[in-house]
């Protein structure tokens, strides 16, 4: 063995705490992308870290800094995304994920906006959710979304007007009662 | 605001209130992360490939998060599991298969099929009993049944113990593997040295009914950017159990005051806790998976690349405190003027650099990013040369021949990155490190 199998992988623990501090959010965004089908959510998450691993193995191994990865947050949200959107493609267009909404301490009316907003989510096509996910949630200028989404800024405003009306006519007035804080 | 801005603001804060209410369970993310990650290596392709379930299942990468990060950490101080599995597992058939190349659910061996499900609750009892005088808050828990289309996870159960000296975090989960899995074994290693911030302590022990105890008291954070302490023991046993306790100085592992100088267990308490009989019940609720599939064969091994290496390093100077991972190792060089730690990766880059001369690299091209300023030799092997810092400073070669092959020496002014520079140079100069990356004796594996 010459000693080598005494210690555990250290390149491997050297990853983990490169993107440790980052799954949480990473999860939040995909339960958001997925409207709420946490199952799919976390196979989202791992399918991105698995990715990201591969990247990082590959690019550079000198204490965690990738040399195509120089923001692994924004990095990793971006390679999240386009797997949401690859793995959409594949699946049936009827299929639609089923809620599986937290019940987190808090008011009931917060948990009555969370339900609706995910139920509305989930009646959009992907790219319309990855959308409103990428420019509401993650705050991310019309540039970067259409970046991320291997689109052009134009088409990226189009499909945003366009989401967000749909969203209007799903929630109609719902949103506004619900969000009054 | 019109109505159009006014709805916009409303789904921000729609929006960020749905998404906030999101807690995971980032122990099992990153060890399903990483396993994946692992397994599209082996493959020795970064593309999405295709393929059917393997027959990996719950797996070993808990351990190795806790020798590289300190601990299995939840998100915003929520419960995690302790012992990391596949307790996300992929969506059944209910959500539809999200991607071919994902992972199942875990294989369950049909000969072994488990005996009555472990609740939650069960498991925060079976704590509570093990725990010496004091109060005790269940803060979470799991049972091993799995819930509505989940596979059986790894239950654990979470409690904020106080024993009238500070309230502390305890939590403790139980996995089980295939018996003598080499990943199990792998989760009782003590960490590398090298990676770990000093004053972590470890001790690794086989016991007399042959399993093997592990106890270490280390920090939540590796850079102890706050000192809260993290201690566990974690016990694999012969029957393929993993139990692991592991504990705080504070009430949550992250985001929360230290409350007291050291937690409250010993050593010796933890690994009692660990080895107790009760887990019995909860580790014959659990399936059997089935072994690993083993590495194919064609990275090198730790153990080549330091073979190979030890013949290339000038004379007078040998290997110490060896370490590594299939496509990489390291290793300490002692000159006599201070430790000087050395690491490498033999990487088959083929693919990567075919991508490049055509163009079609996907994910970003690897060669331009990291080759872009190299100088070339007779041969066509493009080569770098880089002085860096982590903790200490490093030096290195990174060279990648014509036929795809890719060696990277690094050299420390310390025993470890992580640690403070005991000399102003490596024990390796350029020259030297260049000599090693650019051997013939690295040969591409086909």
């Amino acid at each position: 063995m010459g000693g080598a199998g005494a210690a555990r992988d250290a390149k491997d623990g050297e990853f983990l705490e490169l993107v440790s501090g980052r799954a949480g959010h990473l999860y939040r965004s995909a339960c958001l992308l997925t409207s709420g089908d946490t199952h799919l959510a976390e196979d989202l998450v791992q399918e991105t870290l698995g990715r990201m691993y591969v990247l990082w193995r590959r690019s550079a191994w000198r204490s965690g800094r990738s040399a195509a990865i120089d923001n692994p947050g924004a990095y990793a949200h971006t390679v999240m995304v386009r797997t949401f959107l690859a793995q959409q493609r594949r699946r049936s267009s009827t299929e639609r994920p089923t809620g599986d909404v937290p019940e987190p301490a808090g008011h009931e009316s917060d948990s009555t906006l969370r339900l609706t907003l995910l139920d509305a989510l989930g009646r959009m096509p992907a790219r319309d959710r990855a959308v409103l996910v990428l420019r509401y949630w993650e705050d991310r200028s019309v540039e970067e979304t259409a970046e991320v989404m291997r689109s052009s800024a134009g088409a990226v405003r189009t499909r945003s007007s366009r989401a967000l009306a749909r969203l209007r006519t799903l929630l109609g007035d719902s949103l506004a009662e619900l969000a009054a804080r | 605001m019109s109505t159009d801005e006014k709805f916009e603001d409303d789904l921000i804060y729609a929006i960020s209130r749905t998404g906030d209410a999101f807690q995971a369970e980032g122990t099992a993310l990153l060890s399903g992360g990483l396993r994946r990650g692992r397994r599209r290596w082996r493959r020795g392709s970064a593309a999405a490939v295709a393929g059917g379930v393997t027959a990996l299942a719950l797996v070993a990468t808990g351990g190795v998060y806790l020798a590289g990060a300190g601990g299995p950490r939840g998100d915003g101080g929520q419960p995690v599991t302790v012992a990391a599995a596949d307790g996300s597992g992929a969506p059944a058939s209910g959500t539809g298969a999200p991607d071919a190349g994902a992972p199942g659910t875990p294989v369950q061996s049909a000969a072994a099929a488990p005996a009555a499900a472990v609740t939650g609750e069960q498991m925060a009892g079976l704590l509570k009993a093990l725990l010496p005088p004091g109060t005790v808050t269940v803060a979470g828990s799991r049972g091993s049944a799995g819930t509505g289309n989940q596979p059986p996870g790894a239950p654990y159960a979470s409690v904020v113990f106080d024993d009238g000296h500070g309230q502390a975090a305890i939590q403790v989960g139980v996995q089980r593997q295939a018996p003598g899995d080499a990943s199990l074994l792998d989760q009782v290693k003590c960490p590398d040295p090298k990676f770990q911030p000093a004053g972590v302590v470890c001790t690794s022990t086989l016991l007399a009914d042959g399993s093997t105890l592990m106890v270490l008291q280390g920090y939540e954070y590796p850079d102890r950017r706050v000192d809260t302490k993290a201690w566990s023991a974690t016990l694999a046993g012969q029957d393929g159990r993993l139990v692991q306790v592991q504990e705080w100085n504070a009430a949550k592992e992250k985001d929360a005051p230290i409350t007291r100088p050291a937690p409250p267990l010993t050593p010796a308490q933890l690994g009692a806790l660990v080895t107790d009989k009760s887990w019995d019940a909860v580790v014959q609720a659990l399936p059997t998976p089935k072994p690993q599939s083993p590495a194919t064969g064609k990275e090198y091994s730790a153990e080549e690349i330091l073979a190979i290496t030890a013949g290339l390093l000038p004379a007078g100077l040998t290997e110490s405190e060896t370490g590594g991972q299939p496509g990489y190792a390291n290793f300490v060089l002692n000159d006599g003027k201070g430790k000087s730690m050395v690491e490498l990766n033999v990487q088959d880059w083929s693919r990567a650099l075919k991508e490049h001369q055509q163009g079609t690299a996907k994910d970003g091209d690897v060669v331009e990013q990291v080759f872009a300023k190299a100088r070339t030799l007779p041969d066509g092997t493009k080569v770098v040369f880089e002085k860096g810092a982590d903790k200490a400073a490093v030096w290195t070669v990174d060279s990648l021949r014509p036929d795809g092959m890719r060696v990277v020496v690094g050299a420390y002014t310390a025993g470890g990155p992580k640690q403070p520079s005991v000399r102003t140079a490596p024990a390796l100069t350029e020259a030297q490190l260049e000599a090693i990356a650019t051997s013939p004796l690295w040969v591409l594996k086909k």
